[in-house]
């Protein structure tokens, strides 16, 4: 009964924000109905009563949910956002914009401030602006979802993206790795892209717009591993031609005499598989792309030392 | 497979360790691509392995396809790397090896055991990826593997269980203790 009560009180609330006062006694009975003879669930009940009542007083639904709840939130930093489901207000950098993976998906990336990072996606059904990459924006009334651990942003109808006048520095948050570089991963070596989406091709193909002539490109998808964890590792053309010392004019080349661009990746394998690296980089998923990468050299005399005295004692 | 897979890591087990392992751990079943995990004597449970050590000697032991097994030794003995017709990579870079021996090598693979029906069961290494590398590497990772074994073992003291488990599975277990003096 307690609930029955404090749903009312809090209905009422609510459209005492839209200035239509409502008996709390009409709420109450109607969600009494519901609860006790129907054994309609409280939240489902709510429902049914608020939109009854946004029927009575000829309430615009939308209007209502973007105005009565939450409009007037404070922002917050993105560092902030870690519960799953909430609706939130904050400033940020779009950092990055990926190519949507689906046909409903309007805009898909990462958004950063000070604090962090977190991804976004829009919906083109809630006919949202379109954002620019590298531009500033406040972000209102927008709600946080939790996927495998990982937090992301969902803009819906009630959402609403302003520009942003300030300045924000996105935070770069390194991660570094130490192990042996174990594996190369497929699409490691001498890959082609798509020149339109950038993303890389599978047997002359993109995922997205089919065959197209494709351009030429080097990369390592390697994976690091201490013998406790491992990291997967993403290193681009520039880092992959310093660490092998195989530049894409020569990566074409071996493909060519060899007639499998797979060769390349091989021979690169051949120079830095069982190789210890110290790695920086940026998380990004399950990937790390690299910024730097160098040898990794223990000083073993020293620490085989210090392990036989602590081993002795 | 799963978009949420997890890689294998490549435990760091000196030849004598894994050449005592003769333990399976059971699979939980309900998926189809569980790795077979072996029990080794310190308690590491490891399908994946990475070691670094001389190559020996290498042969072509195949009868109609190429099949590969290298010798390859750390200081305290000897591993068994095979590569055959699934593991072309592997296979390839051991035949060019055949020219260059002895030399140093990295070789990341899966472990696997043979029972030859003589109660005696055989360790090799099914290689995944096979390469050159110096004396540092081989520097680097001597000490890392002893580092991860004392870990192990101090893991394995703090572990009643595990400590169980490992003595059920080993009733004749010599008492295995590489001394880090042996090993430098």
């Amino acid at each position: 009964m307690e609930n029955l009560e404090q749903t009312s009180l809090e209905i009422k609330e609510r459209f005492a924000k839209v200035n239509v006062q409502i008996q709390e006694k009409d709420i109450t009975e109607r969600l009494s109905i519901l609860v006790n003879k129907f054994m309609v669930p409280i939240n489902e009940a709510r429902r049914n009563v608020t939109s009854h009542f946004l029927r009575v007083h000829n309430i615009n639904q939308d209007e209502f949910f973007a105005n009565a709840g939450f409009a007037n939130q404070s922002p917050v930093k993105i560092a902030e956002l870690i519960e799953d489901n909430k609706w939130c207000t904050f400033n940020a950098r779009v950092a990055v914009l990926w190519e949507p993976r689906h046909e409903k998906i309007l805009q898909t990336g990462v958004l950063g401030d000070e604090t962090g990072t977190i991804v976004f996606t829009t919906w083109k059904s809630t006919g949202c602006s379109v954002l620019e990459e590298g531009k500033c924006y406040t972000f209102k009334n927008v709600v946080t979802s939790e996927w495998q651990g990982r937090m992301s942003i969902k803009i819906n109808k009630n959402s609403e993206i302003l520009p942003y006048q300030g300045d924000i520095t996105v935070a770069k948050k390194l991660v570094t790795v130490v192990g042996a570089l174990v594996d190369l991963q497929q699409g490691s070596g001498l890959i082609k892209r798509c020149p339109e989406c950038n993303r890389s091709l599978s047997k002359g193909s993109c995922a997205e717009h089919g065959r197209v002539e494709g351009i030429h490109d080097l990369r390592i998808k390697g994976v690091i591993d201490d013998g406790i964890t491992s990291q997967d590792v993403i290193l681009n053309r520039k880092l992959t031609e310093e660490l092998t010392g195989i530049t894409l004019a020569k990566a074409k080349e071996i493909a060519m005499e060899s007639l499998d661009a797979g060769t390349v990746a091989d021979e690169m394998g051949c120079k830095v598989i069982g190789h210890y690296f110290e790695v920086t980089g940026v998380q990004i998923d399950k990937n790390l792309i690299v910024e730097t990468i160098k040898p990794f050299r223990a000083d073993v005399t020293n620490q085989i030392n210090t392990l036989l005295a602590a081993t002795e004692a | 497979m799963a978009g949420n897979f997890e890689r294998m890591k490549a435990a760091r087990l000196f030849a004598a360790e894994l050449k005592a392992t003769t333990i399976e751990v059971p699979k939980k079943g309900g998926d189809q691509y569980e790795s077979q995990l072996y029990l080794t004597q310190t308690g590491a449970k490891a399908a994946r392995v990475m070691i670094v050590g001389t190559a020996t000697e290498i042969e072509d032991i195949g009868t109609d396809n190429n099949f590969y097994r290298m010798r390859v030794s750390d200081p305290t003995g000897v591993h068994f790397i095979t590569a055959g017709q699934y593991q072309q990579e592997a296979a390839k870079v051991m035949q060019e090896l055949i020219q260059s021996l002895p030399v140093f090598v990295a070789v990341i693979g899966k472990v696997s055991l043979y029972n030859n029906g003589e109660n005696t069961t055989l360790v090799s290494i099914r290689a995944e990826q096979v390469s050159i590398v110096d004396e540092n590497i081989r520097d680097t990772w001597l000490l890392e593997t002893a580092k991860a074994t004392l870990d192990r073992l101090s893991a394995f003291k703090a572990n009643p269980v595990l400590e169980q488990e490992v003595a059920a599975a080993y009733q004749k277990r010599e008492n295995y203790n590489p001394t880090l003096s042996k090993i430098y």
